[in-house]
């Protein structure tokens, strides 16, 4: 089975400073990929590196090459939306817009989808995320009162509503409480027959608990 | 000893300052409120003025003022908004954002008369619209554009960056993400602007007055071409011309009216812009 992402001689600068120094890997397909190592390393830069979410930072340089099924990201003909709405992204941070719950899974999607066919779409979002048994009678609450642990699994909901074949998520449970992250844990297990997921993380437990393969990245000296 | 006197006058002087300032708030205030009120009866703003201003209400002057204020707000809106979301979503080099924003400072810190005398060869002489409210509006539309950009820019800038990256994982495009986030969550900047530009407009009629306002002959424009009148137009010729006390009476009538009216303006604008501050918060 070839290889989703393949990182080859990945550098990266921001103006004068080096982040990653020529760096390559491998990611297989339906696995679960955590990158551990401390905090400046370089990891958030890696992994919005996968989806050209520095494209917009001053100073943002990069050499070498990532191929997200074959095809040269970096390359100048590629469709950047199509690609982040094929990788998509988590972050530390649950960033949920003052809207409803409803409006929130549909943020990313709610022109590509026909008024009949939203209701379905936000329950199956919400299921596959576990968090529809605990929202079904406030669809139409505002989600910024949900709980930090329930707004990142709203979060992930609305990522996968648009659709990606490969998630990475940015230390998704640094800002959670213990059972919050035992369910986003679980969540990511059960992502993983139909996603791709890269995960960075500084806790070498979660990363031992739910992952296939690991990546250890270290301070350019 | 020396230095602690020295101080305590220092001290005296500033707030000898401070209170010159506004009590001369509120001397104007007081004046336009007592010479004002007399004037006002329950037609006053209902009812067209009558014998060269000197009986009736001011009722087209205010629909005139109005019509300049709106028109203004019209032309001006759409450009604010498109220029400040492309200095803030499309340009990225700092350096051009900032001489856009310099720019913008210096069109405001312009002399209004200037607003006017430009504004007026440029519309209504070389472009033929004449001595008009479309002309006026024109130019009130330039003047207040600084003020509506200044709004909108901070709304925009006062966003979350997380916003934004999160639209941008979502796979938006730089259009969908201005559709769905910024306009949205900008929406009370953007009435704020609305509101100050509208105040502004209302207090500077005066630059205009003799581009696009008339004292009498027209009550409602009937035509693109047509000018209107307004109160400040009312205030400055009742005033000038004036012989008798009922005439002088209507003019600080209109006076209270057109302060009651930038006032009222600004407290909406002041409203919303702590609504703004608490969303900013959440």
């Amino acid at each position: 089975m070839s290889p989703v992402i393949q990182v080859k001689n990945l550098s990266v600068t921001y103006g004068m400073i080096k982040v990653i120094d020529d760096f390559s890997c491998e990611v297989k397909e339906n696995s679960v990929t955590a990158i551990i190592g401390p905090s400046g390393c370089g990891k958030s830069t890696l992994l919005r590196s996968l989806c050209r979410m520095n494209d917009r930072i001053e100073g943002f340089h990069l050499t070498g090459q990532v191929l997200v099924k074959g095809e040269n990201i970096y390359h100048p003909n590629v469709d950047v939306y199509d690609l982040r709405r094929r990788v998509g992204m988590i972050f530390q941070k649950p960033c949920i817009f003052p809207k409803s719950i409803f409006d929130n899974v549909l943020f990313g999607i709610r022109h590509q989808v026909s008024k009949k066919d939203r209701q379905t779409l936000v329950e199956h979002m919400l299921r596959e995320v576990n968090l529809w048994e605990e929202v079904k009678d406030r669809l139409q609450n505002l989600a910024t009162t949900l709980s930090m642990g329930q707004q990142q699994r709203l979060a992930i909901a609305r990522t996968l509503a648009v659709k990606p074949e490969i998630l990475l998520m940015d230390e998704p449970t640094s800002s959670l409480d213990p059972e919050s992250t035992a369910a986003i844990e679980s969540l990511i297990q059960s992502l993983k027959s139909r996603h791709t997921i890269l995960l960075v993380t500084h806790l070498h437990e979660q990363a031992e608990k739910v992952s296939d393969n690991l990546i250890f990245c270290n301070i350019i000296k | 000893m020396k230095s602690a006197t020295f101080e305590k006058g220092i001290v005296v002087l500033l707030s000898i300052l401070t209170l010159l300032v506004s009590s001369l708030l509120l001397v104007i205030l007081a004046t336009v409120f007592i010479k004002g009120l007399p004037a006002l009866h329950s037609g006053f703003l209902t009812e067209a003025s009558e014998d060269f201003g000197r009986a009736g209400g001011i009722f087209y002057q205010l629909l005139g003022t109005l019509i300049l204020m709106t028109g203004a707000v019209v032309i001006s809106l759409p450009v604010a908004l498109g220029s400040v979301i492309y200095q803030t979503q499309y340009v990225e080099s700092a350096k051009v954002k900032e001489m856009c924003r310099q720019a913008s400072q210096v069109l405001n810190a312009t002399p209004t008369i200037l607003f006017g005398l430009v504004g007026y060869l440029f519309f209504g002489v070389y472009l033929e619209t004449g001595v008009s409210w479309v002309t006026g509006s024109l130019i009130l539309a330039v003047m207040i554009l600084p003020t509506l950009q200044v709004s909108i820019r901070e709304a925009i800038e006062s966003l979350p960056e997380q916003y934004k990256d999160t639209g941008m994982a979502l796979g938006l495009s730089p259009w969908s993400q201005i559709k769905a986030i910024i306009i949205p969550q900008c929406y009370y900047g953007i009435v704020t602007g609305v509101f100050l530009g509208l105040a502004r407009a209302a207090g500077e009629t005066a630059a205009i007055m003799f581009a696009a306002t008339t004292f009498s002959g027209i009550r409602l424009p009937e035509s693109f071409a047509d000018p209107v009148p307004t109160l400040q137009t009312h205030m400055l010729v009742l005033t000038q011309e004036a012989a008798n006390p009922e005439a002088l009476a209507q003019a600080w009538g209109a006076g209270l009216v057109l302060l009651s009216l930038v006032f009222f303006l600004t407290l909406m604008a002041w409203i919303l812009r702590s609504r703004l501050k608490m969303e900013a918060e959440l």
